[in-house]
């Protein structure tokens, strides 16, 4: 038995459809603790599996102040119910340097669909096997032209 | 560009904490003082005394707390750490600091905490948009304290999560990341007596201390048993310590000249007009002031458990007054039975300005 962790001294937000692990490791990164100890402070043993350990949403909760509703709205990896895998793609992605620099404590990993090329910033952000940086639109005119057509 | 690993379909999560102890938020009322939601509750817990006409529960659950009153040593820590705290602001290293020091029961975790607090308040009131804010860490060392459980102590004030086997190093660097960015400005060091320069460990932990000092933005305030006479200036060390601290000194009341004689009765009448009886007239026990002093040999800690305690047995046997009967009847801590009344010259003669008043 351990007690509820206690809200954690900084606070940031997490980005829309961040993965818990990126999450974590801002989370982790703005206080200079190491990413296993936060990791460790915020999960259990899964059932059944004890090498395994889950994020425990009561504790995801609490270390970050947050309502678990909100945590399961914005971490699409907590959802409940469970999204459509079969509608996003198989790797998590950086969001733009205009995101990263709203969100303190390092790049930010989100998932995004499949239909999803364009960030509200404006850059280019397609499937991760062919877009290996990411691009701002008005230094390749023709892209959004051909999003348009 | 890193890719990160891919979400697993079939991950899964816990809603619920199986190891959790207690239904969510209950040990938050149970966090010492050491902590920040303790320290948070400290704060925020300012109860004034109830009508004597409430319930007699309500009376006696006020009276079970500890009543602030602003003596001379409060004010006087209170007004010399808000003028360090201010001369500090700009210090990039060797701030000033305070040391309150003095026999046990003298008052100085009660200072020390209620510096803690009017400055907390303070902040609070000056920044209403920052909640945020952690102005004031509150700590004590531990006994046979070595430099990773004085640093784990930061730690675990902030809340951070530290691993089985802390490492020094790891913990220090949160620590010292953290603090600045919820904005520390004072560092509230209680038990410092427990950090002895004569030997190795407390010569380390010292070290530790000097060090957090220098990378924290914050004045530090320590308390402690008599420490000054327990080595904390001597040696390189303490020299050192020596020409950056202001000392206070806390000692039991005198009794003995007119203006001591004055204080002491202005405390007495401050502290009994806290207390929520039916039937006691405002300035009864000032006329027992002179044995009131001869039971607690001048100790605000002892006057306070005697008062309160009568208080509430006055409460318990419905005469809702203090009568001498009760307070022979309290049977005193060892220090107020067995020390001697204060001499006249263990203490600096309060000014009139320095008559106590309720906090």
């Amino acid at each position: 038995m351990r007690p509820e962790p206690v809200r954690l001294p900084i606070q940031i937000r997490p980005a829309h459809h961040e993965t818990i692990p990126s999450y974590i490791a801002r989370i982790a990164a703005v206080h200079n603790i190491k990413y296993r100890t936060l990791w460790n402070h915020l999960s259990a043993p899964a059932p059944g599996h004890p090498t395994r350990r889950l994020i425990v949403i009561e504790r995801l909760a609490a270390a970050t102040g947050r309502p678990a509703t909100a945590l399961q709205q914005a971490l699409l990896e907590l959802a409940d119910p469970a999204p459509d895998w079969r509608r996003y793609r198989h790797h998590a992605q950086p969001v733009c340097r205009r995101c990263t620099a709203s969100h303190p404590g390092g790049t930010v990993q989100q998932l995004r669909q499949h239909h999803e090329y364009l960030c509200p910033h404006g850059y280019w952000h397609g499937p991760a096997t062919l877009a290996e940086d990411l691009t701002p639109l008005h230094l390749t005119p023709t892209i959004p032209d051909l999003r348009l057509t | 560009m890193a890719i990160a690993p891919a979400p697993n379909p079939t991950i899964q999560y816990l809603t619920h904490d199986p190891d959790a102890a207690g239904t969510p938020g209950e040990h938050i009322g149970q966090q010492p003082l050491t902590t920040r939601e303790g320290w948070a509750r400290y704060v925020d817990h300012q109860p004034g005394p109830p009508s004597p006409q409430a319930d007699s529960e309500e009376r006696i659950d006020y009276l079970s707390d500890l009543v602030m009153v602003n003596t001379p040593t409060v004010t006087e820590a209170i007004t010399t750490a808000r003028r360090l705290v201010l001369l500090n602001r700009r210090q990039i290293s060797a701030r000033r600091g305070l040391l309150l020091t003095g026999m046990p029961g003298t008052g100085k975790t009660t200072a020390i905490t209620a510096v803690g607090r009017t400055h907390e308040l303070a902040t609070r009131r000056r920044h209403p948009d920052q909640p945020w804010r952690i102005p004031v860490f509150y700590i004590t060392v531990p006994p046979a304290a070595t430099p990773r459980m004085l640093a784990v102590e930061f730690a675990r004030f902030l809340g951070l999560p530290l691993p089985h086997r802390p490492n020094l190093t790891d913990i220090v660097e949160a620590v010292c990341t953290t603090a600045p960015q919820v904005g520390v400005e004072l560092v509230l060091v209680d038990e410092i007596h427990n950090l002895n320069l004569a030997t190795r460990a407390g010569a380390e932990v010292s070290d530790q201390l000097k060090y957090f000092a220098e990378r924290l933005p914050a004045t530090f305030i320590y308390a402690g048993i008599d420490a000054e006479h327990a080595g904390l200036f001597t040696g390189p060390r303490g020299r050192q310590l020596a020409t950056r601290f202001t000392t206070i000194p806390t000692s039991n009341f005198p009794h003995t000249t007119d203006p001591q004689r004055q204080t002491w009765q202005a405390l007495v009448t401050a502290l009994e007009t806290t207390l929520p009886l039916r039937r006691h007239p405002a300035g009864t026990l000032t006329r027992h002031a002179e044995y009131l002093h001869r039971r607690t040999a001048g100790l605000i800690g002892s006057l306070s458990h005697l008062l309160r305690s009568a208080a509430i047995d006055a409460i318990l046997d419905g005469s809702e007054h203090i009568a001498e009967s009760h307070l022979n009847a309290i049977r005193l801590d060892h220090a107020a039975q067995t020390q001697p009344p204060a001499s006249n010259n263990n203490r600096a003669t309060p000014t009139p300005a320095a008559i106590p008043s309720v906090a």
